[in-house]
């Protein structure tokens, strides 16, 4: 029994390599105990060297006119804005509306995806059935789909919902059934020896060893569904953080632009962070009781 | 740098490179902050006057739409090139399919002359990016089409329902005129962003009841027998305008004056040839005849530029401002938006 588990633990960080190298970071300031003060200011010091080095690049740039600031607004503008927006509401309107859908798309795409996925990884019948289709749609860039989906299922919510489903859903369905096929035999013939049925073998040896590349595929569709969500609500909206950028290019009003943007980069960081923080959770738990 | 962190036992002559860097970074913007108000006025103001000919001249219009007929014909028969061949000067041509960029390309000196309405002229203004308005192409009423069975009547019909337009544009301007006209707000309709060839698909498949646009475009359902016209009033009739750089028009008033001209031309000969005309329109639109005839009884040819036009475009600038669209509220007659002819 130790053996496969052995194998399977390893099999969390080999696999688990995407997480890392941000996973680390965290783990950098986690540990403040270990460190000096002065030592904490240089870690946070590299933290900060880059994104400052290119707001001051940007802030010299429109103070300079080498970009012209009736179309890009400086940093300090942007800042002064976004204060404004917060006051008047209207981000909060905009975020929520962004961040709903773009978590019930995830969800919904992620979830089928995972599904879709382990029954292609499992079974041959399956894995005819379905996987040349879905494999031969994946390549259809799912902005390719908004004019179809706003024919069929008309301006509203679900057309918006779907993109990002559609996005997440073909993330999701590739790396699982490749993260199930490629599960340990070893561990397979233990559950076979064991007389586990194939739902057993499922649940506790070809699902959680596919996790890592599980996890690393939601991080992927996540970020992925940043970008359908913006292009989702520039092209039939009337609101929403997408809409926000596009309208503010519309009536040039740069500031507003940058802080539609701005928001809409660090919720996805902010999406990816927690994705990561999860991902650490689920996988150490799968150690901890394994062991 | 980032591999530096994990390393146990730390180098801190090297590790302490990024805090030094960092505070190299700050001392910059603070030195940075002080002179940052000078510089971007200058940036604006572009050149001097150089009385010369420009070697090429950028022209381009926005979308499609009958009322630029003066500017398609006179482009079709080549009336341009004739013009301004004697100076040996070039044209360009260019469709331009969002109002941004035509702000982007009036910012970036990458346009001339653009053919378009009153709103995304004014929106480039709001920008403060100087452009003229020195020509009146075409009035043309405020037009939405709606299903033929639909129960919309009246623009006071359109509470509730969901609407397609290109927001920026005169159909967007003419659209939250004729509400406010009927008592409504914009709250009490779904105002959907639309480009027209998105807005025909989710038009003839139901999903939205209203599509506010222009001509050919509402005509194009009409001929189709997919849907029926609703018109606005007299105040949120649309203007389809010739907008000139601001740069431009100052530096080549001559090559103005002779753009002017070929579209004055133009202008007679499509009034003297209906038919011929029609039909070079349905041409360069991409439409078809019937579609260019049944749009064309609408157009103003003889709107004419004037005092009257200054006043109506201030109340445009003023609810563009107020709805909170643009950050800047235009002075129409203060900034010379509008140029009327002298005499």
């Amino acid at each position: 029994m130790s053996a496969p588990l052995l194998s399977l633990e390893s099999a969390g960080t080999v696999d688990g390599t995407p997480p890392r190298p941000d996973a680390s970071a965290p783990a950098d300031v986690g540990r403040p105990d270990r460190r000096s003060w002065p030592r904490r200011v240089v870690v946070a010091a590299s933290y900060l060297l880059v994104p400052l080095l290119l707001l001051l690049i940007w802030d010299r740039a429109v103070a300079a006119g080498w970009i012209p600031s009736t179309l890009i607004a400086s940093p300090g503008q942007a800042a002064e804005q976004f204060f404004t927006l917060l006051r008047e509401g209207t981000l909060a309107d905009h975020t929520r509306i962004s961040v709903g859908r773009l978590l019930q798309g995830f969800a919904i795409g992620s979830l089928l995806g995972i599904i879709v996925g382990t029954a292609v990884g499992t079974s041959r019948v399956a894995a005819r059935l379905v996987e040349p289709t879905v494999v031969t749609l994946i390549p259809i860039p799912a902005v390719a789909w908004v004019p179809l989906l706003i024919v069929l299922f008309g301006i509203g919510e679900l057309s918006k919902v779907l993109v990002i489903a559609i996005g997440s859903f073909c993330t999701l369905f590739l790396h699982t059934s490749h993260g199930v096929r490629s599960a340990d035999r070893k561990l397979i013939e233990v559950a076979a020896v064991l007389e586990k049925g194939r739902f057993e073998l499922v649940r506790r040896v070809l699902l959680p060893s596919a996790l890592p590349e599980i996890f690393a595929a939601m991080r992927i569709a996540m970020a992925l569904s940043w970008a359908l969500l913006i292009v989702a609500e520039v092209v039939a909206s009337s609101s929403g953080l997408g809409w926000l950028i596009w309208d503010a290019r519309n009536f040039s009003r740069p500031a507003d632009m940058i802080v539609a943007m701005a928001v809409t980069g660090l919720l996805g960081k902010l999406s990816d962070v927690l994705l990561g923080l999860l991902a650490k959770r689920v996988l150490r738990w799968r150690d901890t009781y394994g062991g | 740098m980032h591999h530096e962190t994990p390393v146990r036992r730390p180098r801190r002559r090297l590790a302490l490179a990024p805090l030094a860097a960092l505070i190299l970074v700050l001392a910059a913007f603070a030195a940075g902050c002080g002179s940052s108000d000078d510089s971007s006025a200058t940036a604006a103001s572009g050149g001097g006057g150089s009385a010369s000919a420009p070697e090429t001249i950028k022209v381009g219009s926005f979308s499609k739409a009958v009322d630029y007929a003066p500017y398609l014909i006179a482009r079709k028969k080549g009336w341009f090139e004739e013009e301004f061949a004697k100076d040996n000067v070039k044209l360009e041509f260019k469709e331009y399919d969002s109002a941004p960029s035509i702000t982007e390309a009036f910012g970036s000196n990458r346009a001339d002359f653009v053919f378009l309405a009153e709103v995304p002229a004014l929106i480039v203004q709001a920008a403060k990016i100087p452009v003229r308005v020195s020509k009146i192409s075409a009035a043309i009423p405020f037009t939405a089409v709606v299903a033929p069975d639909s129960d919309i009547q009246t623009p006071a019909d359109f509470k509730g329902k969901k609407i397609g337009v290109l927001t920026g544009t005169g159909s967007h301007y003419g659209l939250l005129k004729v509400l406010s006209e009927a008592g409504l707000s914009p709250g009490d309709v779904e105002i959907v962003n639309l480009a027209p060839d998105d807005a025909k698909a989710a038009f003839e498949s139901g999903g939205i009841d209203v599509w506010a646009v222009w001509p050919p475009y509402v005509q194009q359902e009409e001929v189709a027998g997919q849907g029926r016209i609703v018109e606005g009033g007299d105040d949120a009739r649309i203007f389809s305008i010739l907008a000139v750089r601001g740069g431009f028009y100052d530096e080549h008033p001559e090559q103005v004056e002779r753009f002017h001209a070929v579209l004055d031309r133009a202008r007679t000969w499509l009034k003297d040839n209906p038919d011929e005309a029609k039909a070079i329109v349905a041409d360069e639109l991409g439409f078809d005849k019937p579609i260019i005839d049944a749009s064309w009884a609408v157009n103003d040819w003889d709107a004419p530029l004037d005092e009257a036009i200054v006043s109506d475009f201030q109340s445009r600038a003023e609810f563009l401002k107020d709805g909170g669209f643009v950050t800047r509220r235009v002075d129409v007659a203060e900034e010379n938006f509008v140029a009327l002819p002298e005499g």
